[in-house]
């Protein structure tokens, strides 16, 4: 019969016509092995949402714009004290409101133009002015100008002790070519002036290619293809394979095995996240310190950390991690049932007590955490009604005051401002607990503009031990960074900050 | 309600706004992952039909045997497997212990044919059994169901040779309903299955809208549920041709 | 006279169901002559219908079992290879089913279905087979044959889809027709015609025939002999004037009726049916001992009835050629 017949060329047609498209561009990693060349292919969990980094908030992005772009200064690898990138040096004036950088020479973006001091001007205004994503950064900016084209100068409202990693934290504060927003679509082409050029980007990938005139020396592979893969088992297995060399999608629960597995390299730092439990403050009877505190009584976070993790994490019960100089030693809490329910007694709140935990499946650890805490509270007398919400669901219902608590982590954290102020100052931006000390206040107000270290460090102890006391947040862990490569693959580190940068690396 | 006529009207213009996440538009991110939803859907339907119909019909044809029996528990198992599990294992085997496959991703035929094909292998099969289980199940009841009308008894009363009785008698009115449930198959897949194509990062439609619902991401939802629209619908009305063609009874106009 | 085209002896046949093996056709003795018209009657259950389908090998091989001979034109049915079997239906045996409706392919066209039937055992071209086609339905009386081969069969009506399978049944000239119940789904006028039809093509070719039915227009009209069938035996047969005016066996009595002259029509044309009589047949798992009508018969003549059964006997006068015989106890006074 003719129809018969029709069936299966129809069905080669359609299978011809769809195979025929797919991908903006060539895919220069698209055979099996390492990539054509001398190729890194990287396996990510996300696809950026942009390039733009002054716009973007995505981690993913930020993965790819860390190889691309440079801000003035840069985290150390290691410690992650503030290190020259484009400035070479600076100084502040004795009155710690003006600091004048001076840039380095020699320097060109990737389409060829020269860089100066007046790219550094126009990508800071852009940010200020169009108060785009990290304006809030620049909150003690009063202007930036370029006396000449090797230097900037910075002038603040009020003496800004850090400032450094204000402005070089990450790459949302880069540096792009004057003008470029007019000239380039920044949302998907970059103009930078760090190791690599972004070539394409489709629904596969993100392709990077080798910048042979960049200002730290032409990296020794051709470039980077950043692959999406968002299921861990599938990114190990490329790993394994060949398909991929390095990837971060390394659940905690893989960690044990991995470490013994000849085939891949394991790399794990403590990193500056930190995850925590809020209470909310409008809400009875969390509004009582001694409910918070029986609370933070009750829990074991190694329990926790046990359970979230699978111990890929360092227990703390401040935020800051033990590595850092700023490391506050203090851990007032020992895991007591008994304390926990005296002092609940002694509050005068009638058990059960219900409290509603609110956490996302985007970071399944806070749910697998939260039926550990809420185990470990029900002997007390407190239930734990948790509550999963999708990611959207659960900032609006943040924003809007409306939990019991929740419990989720801040990244990207390296001054101790970033760890403390917008948390837990009662006008803070992330306040969202409600939490209100005067005493708090004021050493986070001193010790925003203290320029002495010491004492700055010791302002910022004081602040902490009376935030870990008051349970404004109840830490928990700094998860461990675990990022997973090829053996005999080089110069690549983990940070601390879990930022990635690829611009040493030398393929086996 | 205006902004709904609004934006139907600029949909028809092929203008279905801009991503809240990315910034592109919408009608050039579907466009971009149509190809590899469309070369999994089809590839998987491919796969489905191998494996339902020689089973459906050997079935049939030996109720109650060895064969039967086997194939009953096989498509019970393939409609009960969740595909996540499936995909997984199939990954760690072919991909993982024996190398022979890569484990995911998408290149399009005309780049490197022998690329796509290898990457296409495994995620076709992941969820071709799952479809496949579906329809010999629906193969086998709908031969059993011919074997036994009269018309074939009246053939074979004709002294036809037997291959002659199956060919044109059993088979050409078994297969009839058959294309009803492979166009419901097709335009599943053609909605994106998900989960295959997040483990085996399948750049497709159902991921795209998938994530666009995690951002609240509207222009692209609405821009991918309007595709799923369409694409029923022209299978529907597909399906409908198709059965006017080969069935002599449904009248054509 | 001449040899006989079917000659069925000791036919039984045995089914494997849920419930045990049913005994739907215990030994069967007959014999079909060229031209001539055997009508089989009985309820439903009876057997009638599996004993012609186990004649033409169209029982389920996995759960039937068919024992006993029944020669065709000299050659045993039931001991041929399948292969052989395939080939004598058509040009052997015709049939046509009960249900027009669902008894042809409805996606082909008739004329398809008619070439197809030709071809299988013909070798002739498309061509001649297309044109016999034309011929036969012209030969059916199917109006303007040469349009109809090319339709469907569900554009025509149920009559006249009975007259394309009583066409196909006999493409290839078969020396036996059976048609089974093939003018019960019809309407009485088509009927009358279905069976004029057949009458007129039988003293044309010479087919036998034997005629399952219900209808006793059927049995007065066109049937040379009667065989009534009950729980799988036959329980009389004999000439139309022996078992329709003096039936023996109670059963065929009860069926029968007491009804003065079955063969004319009643009052408003319409045929008579067998009358229905009370309870209802054994079920072929468990047939009892004795006389197979023994739990229902309102006579139970004999002390052997219960227990024995009766073997078929030749009863009364009438030919040696077509004897007039019952499987009864009864004696010919008993009432």
């Amino acid at each position: 019969m003719r129809t018969n017949r029709l069936l299966p060329l129809v069905t080669a047609g359609v299978l011809a016509l769809a195979a025929c498209g797919g991908g903006d561009e060539v895919d220069t990693g698209g055979g099996g092995g390492g990539g054509g060349d001398d190729v890194l292919v990287a396996a990510v969990s996300a696809e950026p949402d942009q390039f733009d980094p002054h716009v973007t908030n995505a981690y993913a992005s930020f993965q790819v714009l860390e190889n691309v772009y440079d801000t003035l200064v840069v985290p150390n690898a290691q410690d992650l004290t503030m290190e020259p990138s484009l400035a070479e040096s600076w100084t502040t004036s004795d009155d710690q409101l003006s600091w004048t950088f001076t840039l380095r020479e020699g320097v060109t973006f990737h389409d060829g133009s020269e860089f100066d001091s007046a790219d550094v001007v126009y990508s800071y205004r852009r940010i200020i002015d169009e108060e785009l994503s990290n304006a809030y950064r620049f909150e003690t900016v009063a202007d930036v100008t370029a006396p000449d084209p090797r230097t900037v100068v910075i002038t603040l409202t009020r003496p800004t002790p850090n400032l450094l990693e204000q402005i070089g934290a990450f790459k949302g504060m880069a540096i792009v070519s004057e003008g470029a927003a007019d000239e380039f679509d920044l949302q998907s082409e970059a103009n930078g002036t760090g190791p690599f050029q972004l070539e394409s980007s489709d629904a596969n990938s993100t392709v990077l290619t080798t910048f042979a005139d960049y200002w730290g020396g032409a990296p020794s592979i051709d470039g980077v293809e950043f692959r999406y893969i968002s299921e861990p088992t599938s990114a190990l297995t490329a790993l394994r394979n060949g398909e991929v060399q390095w990837t971060d999608n390394v659940p905690p629960q893989n960690v044990e095995s991995l470490e013994g597995d000849d085939e891949v390299e394991l790399g794990s730092v403590t990193s500056v996240e930190y995850f925590y439990l809020s209470m909310n403050y409008d809400v009875a009877p969390f509004d009582n310190r001694d409910v918070r505190r029986a609370i933070a009584t009750a829990i074991d976070r190694d329990e926790v950390t046990q359970a979230a993790r699978f111990g890929a994490a360092q227990t703390n019960q401040t935020a800051i991690p033990e590595g850092s100089p700023w490391y506050t030693d203090y851990a007032p809490f020992e895991p007591d049932q008994d304390a926990a329910r005296q002092l609940l007694e002694q509050a005068g709140v009638e058990t059960p007590l219900t409290m509603g935990l609110m956490v996302t499946d985007e970071y399944p650890e806070t749910v697998a955490a939260a039926q550990v805490i809420a185990a470990q509270l029900e002997p007390v007398g407190i239930e734990v009604e948790i509550q999963e919400e999708d990611f959207a669901t659960w900032l609006a219902r943040q924003g809007d005051g409306d939990f019991d608590a929740f419990m989720l982590s801040w990244i990207g954290n390296i001054d101790p401002a970033d760890f403390y102020e917008n948390q837990h100052l009662s006008t803070g931006g992330s306040n969202y607990q409600g939490y209100e000390n005067p005493q708090v206040d004021q050493l986070l107000t001193a010790a925003a503009t203290e320029v002495d270290p010491a004492v700055r460090g010791d302002l910022y102890d004081q602040a902490a031990r009376i935030i870990v006391d008051d349970v404004s947040y109840l830490y928990l862990y700094n998860p461990d960074e675990v990022q997973a490569w090829a053996p005999g693959l080089t110069g690549y580190e983990v940070r601390a900050d879990a930022a990635i940068d690829f611009e040493n690396v030398e393929l086996p | 309600m205006q902004q709904y006529f609004r934006w139907a009207g600029n949909a028809l213009t092929g203008d279905l706004g801009v991503s809240f996440r990315s910034g592109e538009t919408v009608t050039s991110q579907i466009a971009e992952r149509l190809p590899a939803t469309l070369t999994l859907a089809v590839a998987a339907l491919v796969v489905a039909l191998v494996i339902a119909l020689p089973l459906g019909m050997l079935s049939a044809l030996h109720p109650r045997s060895f064969v039967d029996r086997i194939a009953t528990v096989v498509s019970q198992i393939g409609i009960s497997v969740p595909d996540f599990w499936l995909s997984i294992m199939l990954i760690l085997l072919f991909a993982g212990t024996l190398g022979w496959l890569p484990s995911g991703g998408y290149v399009p035929l005309t780049e490197d044919p022998l690329a796509w094909l290898q990457r296409l292998v495994l995620p076709a099969v992941a969820t071709g059994v799952v479809s496949g289980s579906v329809i010999t199940r629906f193969v086998r009841s709908s031969m059993l169901e011919a074997l036994g009308s009269d018309h074939v008894r009246t053939a074979q009363a004709k002294g036809l040779p037997t291959r002659q009785v199956l060919g044109w008698h059993v088979l050409r009115n078994a297969l009839l309903p058959l294309v009803t449930v492979t166009g419901v198959q097709l335009a599943y897949l053609l909605s994106g299955v998900v989960v295959v194509e997040i483990v085996f990062s399948w750049p497709g439609l159902g991921q795209l809208a998938l994530q666009a619902v995690r951002d609240r991401d509207f222009p692209v939802l609405q821009g991918a549920v309007l595709l799923f629209a369409l694409v029923f619908l022209v299978i529907n009305l597909l399906v409908d041709l198709l059965y006017s063609r080969i069935d002599p009874r449904i009248s054509r106009r | 006279m001449s040899a006989p085209v079917l000659e069925v002896e000791d036919l039984r046949v045995r089914l494997r169901t849920p419930r045990g093996t049913a005994h739907v056709v215990n030994g069967l003795d007959y014999t079909v002559g060229p031209g001539e018209t055997v009508a089989v009657v009985g309820e439903s259950g009876s057997g009638k219908s599996v004993s012609v389908l186990a004649l033409m090998g169209l029982l389920p091989s996995g759960s039937a079992t068919v024992t006993g001979r029944a020669l065709l034109q000299g050659e045993d049915l039931l001991a041929m290879s399948p292969d052989r079997l395939r080939r004598v239906r058509g040009p052997g045996m015709g049939m046509v089913f009960q249900d027009p409706m669902t008894s042809l392919n409805p996606v082909l066209t008739v004329g398809r279905q008619l070439v197809e039937g030709i071809r299988a055992h013909q070798r002739v071209s498309k061509q001649a087979a297309r044109a016999r086609a034309v011929e036969l339905l012209a030969e059916v009386g199917l109006p303007d044959p040469a349009r109809a081969v090319d339709r469907y069969p569900h554009e025509l009506s149920g009559g006249m889809r009975q007259r394309v399978m009583i066409a196909i049944a006999l493409s290839n000239s078969p020396a036996l027709l059976v048609a089974d119940e093939a003018t019960t789904a019809l309407d009485v006028t088509v009927q009358a015609q279905i069976i004029d039809l057949v009458e007129r093509l039988q003293s044309e070719h010479g087919t036998g025939v034997i005629w399952i039915t219900h209808d006793l227009g059927v049995v007065a009209g066109i049937a040379d002999r009667v065989l009534v069938m009950y729980g799988g035996r036959c329980v009389e047969d004999g000439t139309v004037d022996d078992v329709l005016d003096r039936p023996r066996h109670p059963y065929t009595r009860g069926l029968l009726g007491a009804l003065p002259d079955l063969a004319e029509p009643l009052a408003d044309g319409s045929r008579r049916d067998l009358a229905t009589i009370p309870g209802v047949p054994p079920p072929p798992t468990d047939l009892p001992p004795g006389c197979v009508f023994w739990p229902r018969c309102p006579v139970r003549g004999d002390a052997r009835c219960e227990t024995e059964q009766p073997p078929l006997t030749v009863v009364g006068s009438g030919s040696a050629a077509l004897p007039h015989r019952a499987a009864t106890w009864c004696g010919e006074d008993s009432r």
